[in-house]
């Protein structure tokens, strides 16, 4: 039978391995974590592209994004919302969070502006006037 | 038998680097997996915008184009037939995408600082409906915003 090297030559250092094994447990975790948040709130949507589409810097913001599919269904935090219950939705957030809201629609090309219409009456009708288009830069890949 | 590995073969016998050598290796090819996963995300950047109500009265009035430093919004409308769109700048007909740059161009020569309003049919692809609001921001227009019309009564 092969003996351990350690306890061979008697060794009483640090065991480094369950420090490691949990080290990597927590390293998945929050990989995995982030990925299924990433992808509640960002779909893999076909944007349009424009060219003057600015980076995204501003972070403080307080900021919604809605999402609307090829089929023009309207996805709110992961969830699919009907286009006549954003008002309220919106409302409930902007009295929360002030009146500086940001709503972001990323919205799919093959969308057409009748199913994005109704996001633009429900900020009008929740006051707020502050929406941006989510964009590529360029074709992707 | 198993043979010793070449490290202990060179006398390095006892050592506790000896076992950080794997997890080197898992790491750093953890670290290669995700910076190469992360090159294939699409960038995203933001168009920003506001909102422009609109009521039938201001659609109406818009019917010749305006003479020249005599309005304060240019109005595109963008028609969709089922195949192409189609534009209207102040109502004269502009037959495509580029047309709609040139003419927006000569429309800033004019005046800086008036508000361009994007007025698309209902069945357009929103793509289009980008495009043009694209087309408005790089003549640098200032203003630049979608006419929504208000929610009908159920």
């Amino acid at each position: 039978m092969r003996v351990p090297r350690a306890r061979r030559q008697g060794s009483f250092g640090f065991n480094m391995t369950p420090m490691i094994d949990v080290v990597f447990q927590l390293i998945i975790f929050f990989l995995v974590a982030s990925h299924l948040t990433r992808t509640e709130t960002q779909l893999d949507l076909r944007l349009p592209v424009a060219r003057s589409g600015a980076e995204d810097t501003d972070f403080e913001t307080p900021r919604v994004t809605i999402n609307v599919k090829d089929d023009g269904t309207l996805w709110l935090s992961g969830r699919e919302i009907a286009a006549e219950r954003l008002a309220p939705q919106l409302s409930e957030v902007r009295s929360a969070e002030g009146d500086n809201l940001e709503v972001r629609i990323r919205g799919s090309r093959a969308a057409t502006y009748a199913d994005v219409e109704p996001i633009m009456q429900a900020c009008t009708e929740a006051g707020i006037w502050n929406v941006s288009y989510a964009v590529f830069r360029e074709e992707p890949r | 038998m198993k043979a010793p590995s070449s490290y202990v073969r060179a006398g390095n016998t006892g050592n506790n680097s000896e076992t950080m050598t794997p997890m080197i290796d898992v790491v750093f090819q953890l670290l290669i997996f995700f910076v190469w996963t992360s090159s294939f995300q699409v960038i995203e950047q933001v168009l920003p915008s506001s909102l422009s109500s609109s009521t039938g009265n201001q659609q109406a009035t818009l019917e010749q184009p305006p003479p020249e430093a005599d309005f304060d919004q240019v109005v595109i409308r963008i028609g969709w037939d089922g195949a192409a769109p189609s534009f209207r700048i102040n109502e004269a007909p502009v037959p495509s995408l580029a047309e709609i740059r040139s003419s927006l161009e000569r429309l800033h020569a004019v005046k800086q600082d008036a508000t361009v309003i994007l007025h698309p049919d209902p069945a357009v692809p929103l793509e289009h409906v980008i495009n043009c609001y694209d087309q408005a921001k790089l003549v640098r227009f200032e203003k630049v915003s979608f006419a929504v019309n208000p929610r009908r009564a159920p």
